[in-house]
């Protein structure tokens, strides 16, 4: 996974996950915040086209390949929401979310799974959203923009 | 009347009421057996019988009564050993010597006076003797080569011809030893009695007898059979049940199953006495009692199919039972038991086969159910592994094709804001069509194994479901403004608004791919009673009246769809009876071909469904 996630930070054109004033910069002055969006997912081709993508669209954009990952970066993250796979190696979407819960962290979760259950599982994590894989990606950012929490300002 | 008098009259009595009884039977089976059975019963009948007869007749005592008597008495061994023969193999020297010995008899019995000379009498005694006891030999013999009800008719038979060898030995005694004369005579009436029991029991065996020793190897056969149907193969079965068989008769035993497709009987361990397919019309004795369905027995098979006598005379077989196996109905086989020499009874023993052979169907039946129900086992697991793999293959290319349809959607999304790309729009949104698709393909592989396993998961709120119809309608209008819609009144009702919207997109999608683009679609749905009835309309190529309730099979369409014009793989009218069905409501079709379909779909609103 390391080794993983190397070359894709390497085949990042910023080179490593931009911090969040770069990010905001990047963003050029869009309406939206600047909290990340934390991705976890264990395909490394949808992580990247997420990140390419929601970075694109203003986001910044932190990714985790799993559960365990995403417990690391939330360390020294806060994300305005997360959007999660719920299969993965390592730490899955359940095991995360019980961790995550254990710490009091109460960040908006929208569940990513391709999965016929998705509604169910987002249910059982306690997520405030599920969007089923495959997707077409306005209704992704529509349910982003539903989720992503707003209130928290910059500082 | 002396106990020694009344002992000889009960004796007497016995020994003529064995010869009725042996009367009676070869009267009824005329065989060779039964012949010399009641030709060797008449002369002891007869000789016995003589004196009391000329008793009551009040007739002197006649030379010539008594040297005929003599000479029957003196058949006797003859025709023992002449029974014998037609029971098992008697060597030529011993038929040799016993018709010297009659003839001898005969000339001494003729020629000297009476009383006879005691050297005479010694001579006469001990060649009855002598053949009884070798007789009585050759049956224990028998005997111990067979089972069941027949080895216990031999062994009386046996133990008759014994006591009836040893009472001539013993009266040889008063003849050396004068003065013992009455104790001799005790011992030989009671010998006689002895042999008279034991010949009725073992020539005219009473009913309950025989069924008393029967018991035993029936009992057997039974606990073995109640185990058979589950070996692991209809061969171990077969096996088993000849072996069976086989040690019930102390013969060997065959099982021809009936190959319908092919019209034979396929017998795989015939002894070498049959070929292992019997086919109709050959003569042989298994096809025979096949085709009749009535037990046989061949006391001679050579004799009985001559074409194959060379064959069954390699095999050693002389006598054949035959019985036909069968289930109800269902003519399954038959069982044939080979003999080397002819079992004594065979009444009994075609009784006795017909039971095994009954037996024997109900061991096959048993495993054809067995199997049966493994088949349909194996096939609900081979259709659950099928799903199995459809869903997971499914799933492993919803990964893929995220990304797929992700990345086309976001580079159609750059080149409608990029003007210098605009050129290439086209191109990246066919990307992106194809990839949604795919998808929907893909989704609807998920759904189709969904329903077929009935997990389609329906998931009801309150909805109002004439809303629902008409956004789908509305967003299908979106290049087709000939979807025209009716819908009065709102609907509500607690439905799956996914999966309505699913059923209502499908329906409509169909309609209008099958008919004319210039021709409406009319959607309308309505509250009847307590349902709601959704239609929709078209005025297309219409269904033959054949496929209007198959349309909704999987992987089914209509046969007058040309699959080259119309896309789609048949499963968007079975998802959408399988989302009517999960709603506890039904789907169906009218049409006629050249004008059109109508779809309708009736949901109960107050009914819960089928809730999982």
């Amino acid at each position: 996974m390391v080794a993983l996630e190397r070359v894709r930070f390497a085949s990042d054109p910023a080179g490593a996950p931009p911090p969040t004033r770069t990010s905001q910069a990047h963003a050029g002055g869009s309406s939206i915040g600047l909290q990340p969006i934390l991705v976890v997912d264990d395909d490394a081709e949808i992580l990247a086209m997420l990140r390419d993508f929601l970075e694109s669209e203003g986001l910044t954009v932190r990714t985790a390949s799993n559960g365990q990952e995403a417990l690391d970066v939330l360390a020294d993250t806060i994300p305005s929401l997360i959007l999660l796979d719920m299969r993965m190696p390592v730490l899955d979407g359940w095991d995360f979310a019980e961790r995550y819960r254990a710490l009091a962290l109460a960040y908006p979760i929208v569940v990513m799974t391709a999965a016929e259950s998705a509604r169910r599982w987002a249910e059982e994590i306690g997520a405030n959203g599920y969007i089923a894989k495959p997707f077409d990606v306005d209704e992704l950012l529509q349910t982003i923009e539903r989720h992503r929490q707003k209130d928290s300002k910059p500082n | 009347m002396t106990a020694q008098q009344l002992l000889q009259g009960i004796t007497n009595v016995l020994f003529v009421l064995v010869f009725v009884l042996v009367v009676r039977h070869a009267s009824r089976q005329r065989s060779r057996a039964s012949f010399d059975i009641a030709l060797f019963f008449g002369a002891l009948a007869i000789a016995v019988l003589q004196g009391p007869v000329f008793q009551l007749l009040g007739l002197p005592p006649n030379a010539t009564a008594t040297t005929v008597v003599s000479i029957l008495v003196m058949a006797l061994p003859f025709l023992m050993l002449q029974l014998l023969t037609d029971f098992t193999t008697v060597p030529l020297r011993a038929r040799t010597l016993t018709l010297g010995g009659i003839i001898a008899s005969v000339i001494l019995l003729i020629t000297l006076p009476p009383p006879l000379d005691p050297m005479a009498v010694l001579f006469l005694i001990a060649y009855f003797a002598l053949v009884a006891l070798y007789t009585a030999i050759s049956f224990v013999r028998l005997a111990s080569r067979s089972a069941g009800v027949t080895k216990r008719r031999t062994q009386a038979v046996a133990l008759g011809m014994g006591m009836l060898g040893l009472a001539v030995l013993v009266a040889a005694v008063s003849t050396l030893a004068p003065g013992s004369s009455g104790l001799v005579s005790a011992v030989t009436q009671t010998l006689a009695l002895g042999a008279a029991i034991a010949w009725l029991l073992g020539f005219a065996t009473p009913p309950q007898l025989r069924r008393y020793w029967q018991e035993p190897e029936l009992r057997a056969f039974l606990e073995r059979a109640s185990t058979l149907p589950r070996l692991p193969t209809t061969d171990a079965i077969l096996r088993e049940l000849e072996r069976g068989v086989g040690a019930s008769f102390g013969a060997r035993a065959a099982i021809g199953l009936y190959d319908e497709t092919r019209h034979v009987l396929v017998f795989d361990n015939a002894h070498g006495a049959l070929p292992n397919e019997v086919k109709d019309g050959t003569g042989f004795l298994a096809w025979r009692v096949f085709a009749s369905q009535q037990a046989g027995f061949f006391p001679d098979a050579p004799r009985a199919h001559p074409e194959h006598a060379d064959a069954y005379r390699a095999a050693g077989v002389g006598p054949v039972l035959v019985a036909p196996i069968t289930a109800g109905a269902r003519r399954i086989g038959v069982l044939e038991a080979f003999a080397a020499h002819r079992p004594i009874f065979s009444t009994d023993d075609l009784a006795l086969v017909q039971l095994l052979a009954d037996q024997a169907a109900v061991v096959l039946e048993s495993r054809a159910l067995i199997d049966e129900a493994a088949l349909v086992q194996a096939q609900e697991e081979a259709a659950r592994l099928k799903e199995d793999f459809v869903s997971a293959a499914a799933h492993d290319l919803k990964t893929p094709l995220t990304t797929l349809l992700g990345q086309a959607q976001i580079l159609e999304l750059r080149f409608s804001r990029d003007p210098a790309l605009a050129q290439h729009q086209p191109a990246v949104s066919r990307i992106a069509r194809e990839a949604r698709r795919l998808s929907a393909l893909v989704e609807d592989l998920l759904d189709a194994s969904r329903v077929e396993e009935g997990r389609l998961d329906v998931r009801r709120e309150p909805i109002d479901l004439a809303e629902v119809v008409r956004h789908v309608a509305e967003r299908g209008r979106a290049g087709q403004d000939r979807i025209v819609v009716d819908l009065g009144e709102p609907l509500p009702g607690a439905f799956d608004r996914r999966r309505i919207e699913q059923l209502a997109d499908n329906l409509i999608e169909n309609a209008l791919k099958y008919s004319h683009e210039d021709s409406p679609v009319e959607i309308s749905a309505w509250r009847d009673g307590d349902a709601v009835h959704l239609t929709v309309r078209d005025h297309g190529i219409g269904i033959p009246p054949r496929d209007l309730t198959n349309v909704f099979d999987r992987f089914r369409r209509a046969s007058n769809v040309d699959a080259r014009r119309y896309s789609g793989i048949g499963l968007g009218l079975y998802i959408c009876r399988g989302i009517a069905e999960e709603h506890g409501g039904r789907i169906w079709a009218e049409s006629t071909v050249g004008q059109g379909s109508t779809f309708h779909v009736r949901l109960p609103v107050t009914g819960e469904g089928k809730l999982n």
